[in-house]
């Protein structure tokens, strides 16, 4: 259908309802990259293969992933009469095994994780499920437990293909509420409000930012989506765009709306091809049914997306090198001032807005800032999603408020993998330095975590005892040293020279006045670097230096 | 017009301007490397950093990026930045011994000794980038570019090939500090095939972008004077007569620079096509200088001289 009219949102999320829960059986599963790598494309056909075969009447629909990637492939079922249940991991060997059940009407004990009664969605609407199941319920099952979803609100939900499931999560609503009441100073009111701050790790007030771009006279303004995700190990963006793109997408327009761009570009890393096809698909898609492109809903709001690629490397996922990269030029970065949102894109003021942030939008516009800002503690409002990896015992994505502990987050997870201790972890990507089990109590804080010297990223990464934290630093070290840019000296010859030391170190041949060296390069390299990647050179070295100077010592003898 | 203080001086500093303009105006000394009046801020050697407070705690950024506001209070010379311009001049000591601006830089901040537990290295180039942006900014021409990331970059040709972008003007030679790039004047260059050998006249080469240019022949003095192939461009846009360049710069009136009329604005300097003018100091004072060496003699800068300082001259051959 084409959307002629604001008010048409509503039809639309109507006819989504109906997909969500449906007369006959749902079985939805988790077919992110993250669910695919565990057999997730097999499960779906054995799954389709098996229903032919039994007769039954059911739809198999493809889904995101709801960050539980520890049961990937992960299989729901909304059966009538029966509460939600999600059932993991189900390869495809146990398919035939579940559709019986299903077709019985039963719950399928061994591979059942929990149950969901009760769906409520942004924008009010409530899905009831059957409630009897001797199940745990997703409430207080230990993954879950705790965790509160606006970002990840339709993660795993929702065929992210569809607009109208998409809708009738409330997507859309915000935007349409935006285009009706035709106050873009509101909306930048509201987003302040809400204490939201960027989510890439520099934590800077989204809504200042916005209004920044917005106070300019210039005649074209752009949003630029930051998904050039580069962090080791940690694939938390990839898993957020490729559960709920609309989600970026509807953000973007809100962004545009409310500074008075026209034009936007998501800039996506080249490992995420999968999200890229997807993007596309939509943004035709969208554009048919006349949410993108000249005069949306009806309205005077016209607005195009444009998916490019990025370089790829660690360093496009700077903002002024982002832009760089998306006008062809060398994957730099630019010096600051002026900052993106005064002269960006093509010298015209821009917004450069990461995954996350913008996912939070929507959310943010349709139930207000305040709403928001009731999430996580003072400064560091609403939620965060932290992809928990290494060595800890369910590999998951998290989504909790802001303020929450981090040892709560990782007793999510299950805690450390193979009931050994906890020796570090890291929290702030690789410029984030690793920090002792000590520091567990610590909240989920922007300035608390500043004072640690590291920061918040997109993910909580594990160490064990086993680790030999050393290496650990040559590890990122080297990650820099690649990634590093070239541009100014004291990265390109400085991560180049680190890396040299810390060889000399892992060898044996190490001296305690190296150790001295590598601390004495922190302050210089971070003063005079052009950008974060430069200014956290030194982190993961000081930082282990300082929590674990036992594993140098080990190294350097006496 | 914004007040800002360097180094405990207030100073009354031009909208639009950065720091390091307005701190060389004043004849405070910043030591930079990768900077140069002609081209666009950059911001690569980081060497031109200070110190600066705005409201909050005391920042370092680069002077010759960040462009003045009222208020600013700006200190050049701090042991923080001291510090920071040692361990940048060390780095890049350990890369690129040799070179005489890196050398006065150690000299200056009494560097002596470096660690000893690096790898020798022994590279001219310092990847300041001068010469990209003179390539891309000035002679427009984009031949040369960064490739390669962090230790690995270095400057070159697409795919290290002949890059039929380059016009062989040599203005990259010009600006390199460190005089990395080889670019070599040959009267009579030989081209060989299997068995044979064959004369083809006089020829530039410039061996870092792998490119070999056949040189025009003075009509008037028989010496070689300068590509071909540029020189027709240029007369193109400029709107010369045809046999202009048939004679070399030194067989016909060539501009030079009345140093007592240039008031140092560079309009010269950034609207030459092939970046022949640089400043020089002279006096404490900014003075266009006409590089005789690349110079094509076109008269651009004639006309682009808002005071008439630079005037046709008969010239003495080179």
């Amino acid at each position: 259908m084409k959307i002629k009219d604001v008010k048409e949102i509503e039809v639309m999320a109507k006819e989504g309802v109906r997909n969500l829960k449906p007369a006959q059986i749902r079985i939805t599963v988790g077919s992110a990259v993250c669910g695919q790598s565990k057999g997730a494309k097999e499960t779906l056909e054995a799954l389709k293969a098996e229903i032919a075969k039994v007769n039954l009447n059911a739809d198999v629909v493809a889904v995101g992933c709801n960050g539980l990637c520890f049961a990937e492939p992960v299989v729901e079922v909304i059966a009538p009469g029966m509460p939600k249940i999600t059932y993991g991991p189900v390869t495809s060997d146990k398919v035939p095994e579940l559709v019986k059940a299903v077709k019985a009407g039963n719950l399928l004990k061994g591979m059942a994780l929990c149950k969901t009664t009760r769906d409520q969605f942004l924008n009010g609407t409530a899905i009831e499920y059957g409630r009897t199941a001797d199940l745990i319920d997703a409430s207080e099952f230990p993954p879950l437990k705790g965790q509160v979803r606006i970002v990840m609100r339709n993660a795993g939900l929702i065929d992210p293909l569809s607009i109208e499931e998409y809708a009738a999560t409330g997507g859309f609503a915000a935007l349409a509420k935006a285009l009706m009441e035709k106050n873009p100073a509101k909306v930048i009111k509201e987003v302040e409000a809400s204490g939201l701050r960027g989510r890439g790790g520099a934590g800077f007030p989204t809504g200042l930012k916005w209004k920044t771009a917005k106070e300019s006279a210039a005649p074209k303004k752009y949003v630029v989506v930051n998904c050039s995700e580069g962090d080791p190990e940690v694939g938390m963006h990839r898993s957020l765009i490729e559960s709920d793109p609309l989600s970026v997408i509807e953000g973007m327009l809100i962004c545009g709306f409310a500074i008075g761009a026209s034009q936007g570009y998501i800039y996506i890393s080249d490992k995420l091809a999968a999200a890229e096809d997807k993007l596309n698909v939509l943004i035709s898609k969208l554009s048919e049914a006349g949410l993108l492109g000249e005069r949306i809903m009806g309205t005077d709001f016209s607005f195009t997306v444009t998916v490019k690629r990025s370089t790829g490397s660690y360093v496009s996922g700077e903002e002024t090198a982002l832009l760089n990269a998306l006008e062809g030029d060398i994957t730099e970065p630019r010096p600051r001032p002026p900052f993106p949102a005064k002269k960006g894109l093509l010298g015209m003021p821009t917004v450069v807005n990461n995954v996350e942030t913008l996912m939070n939008i929507p959310a943010i516009v349709l139930k207000g800032g305040s709403w928001y800002a009731g999430y996580g503690v003072e400064g560091s409002c609403g939620t965060k999603v932290l992809a928990v990896t290494g060595d800890c015992e369910r590999t998951m994505t998290v989504e909790v408020p802001l303020g929450t502990k981090i040892k709560d987050v990782i007793a999510m997870a299950g805690g450390v993998k193979g009931k050994k201790a906890l020796k570090g972890f890291q929290i702030g990507g690789p410029g984030g330095g690793i920090l002792s089990a000590k520091k567990i109590n610590l909240p989920l804080d922007y300035q608390k975590l500043w004072k640690e010297k590291t920061m918040l990223a997109s993910g909580l990464v594990l160490m064990d005892e086993d680790t030999d934290m050393v290496n650990m630093a040559r590890f990122f070290i080297r990650f820099f040293e690649e990634e590093s840019c070239g541009k100014c000296v004291p990265c390109r010859e400085g991560s180049h020279r680190v890396g040299e030391v810390l060889d000399q170190i892992m060898k044996g041949t190490g001296t305690k006045g190296d150790l001295d060296y590598l601390l004495s390069l922190e302050e210089p390299i971070n003063d005079t670097s052009a950008c974060a990647l430069g200014k956290t050179l030194l982190a993961p070295v000081s930082s282990t230096i300082k929590n674990f100077p036992e594993d140098y010592a080990k190294k350097i003898g006496g | 017009m914004p007040t800002i203080t360097i180094n405990g001086k207030k100073i009354e500093a031009p909208e639009n301007v950065t720091i390091l303009e307005v701190a060389r105006e004043n004849g405070i000394f910043i030591p930079t490397l990768c900077h140069n009046d002609c081209l666009a801020p950059y911001g690569g050697c980081r060497l031109c950093v200070v110190e600066i407070t705005l409201g909050g705690k005391p920042t370092v950024e680069t002077s010759c990026t960040y462009p003045v506001e009222e208020g600013l209070v700006v200190k050049t010379d701090t042991e923080r930045i001291k510090r920071a311009r040692r361990v940048i001049i060390g780095l890049l000591l350990d890369r690129s011994p040799k070179p005489v601006v890196i050398q006065d830089l150690a000299l200056e901040y009494g560097i002596t000794e470096r660690p000893t537990r690096f790898a020798i290295e022994n590279e001219h180039c310092i990847r300041c980038g001068l010469c990209v942006r003179a390539c891309r900014e000035i002679v427009q021409a984009r031949a040369i570019s960064f490739a390669g990331m962090g230790f690995e970059r270095k400057v070159t040709t697409p795919f290290n090939e002949s890059s039929s972008d380059c016009i062989g003007c040599g203005t990259c030679e010009l600006i390199c500090p460190t005089r990395v790039i080889d670019m070599r004047d040959l009267p009579d260059a030989q081209e060989h095939t299997p068995g044979d050998h064959e004369s083809i006249g006089p020829v530039r080469s410039l061996d870092n972008w792998n490119t070999e240019f056949k040189v025009k022949v003075c009509k008037e003095c028989g010496n070689p004077f300068y590509p071909a192939q540029p020189l027709e461009k240029f007369r193109q846009a400029q709107n010369l007569q045809p046999e202009f360049f048939d004679t070399c710069p030194s067989c016909r009136v060539t501009p030079r620079v009345d140093e007592e009329l240039c008031v140092g604005c560079m309009g010269c300097a950034v609207n030459c096509p092939i970046g022949a003018i640089m400043m020089k100091e002279k006096e404490e004072e900014q003075r266009a200088n006409i590089y005789r060496e690349i110079c094509t003699g076109c008269h651009y800068c004639v006309d682009k001289c808002v005071v008439g300082a630079i005037k046709l001259e008969e010239q003495n051959h080179v």
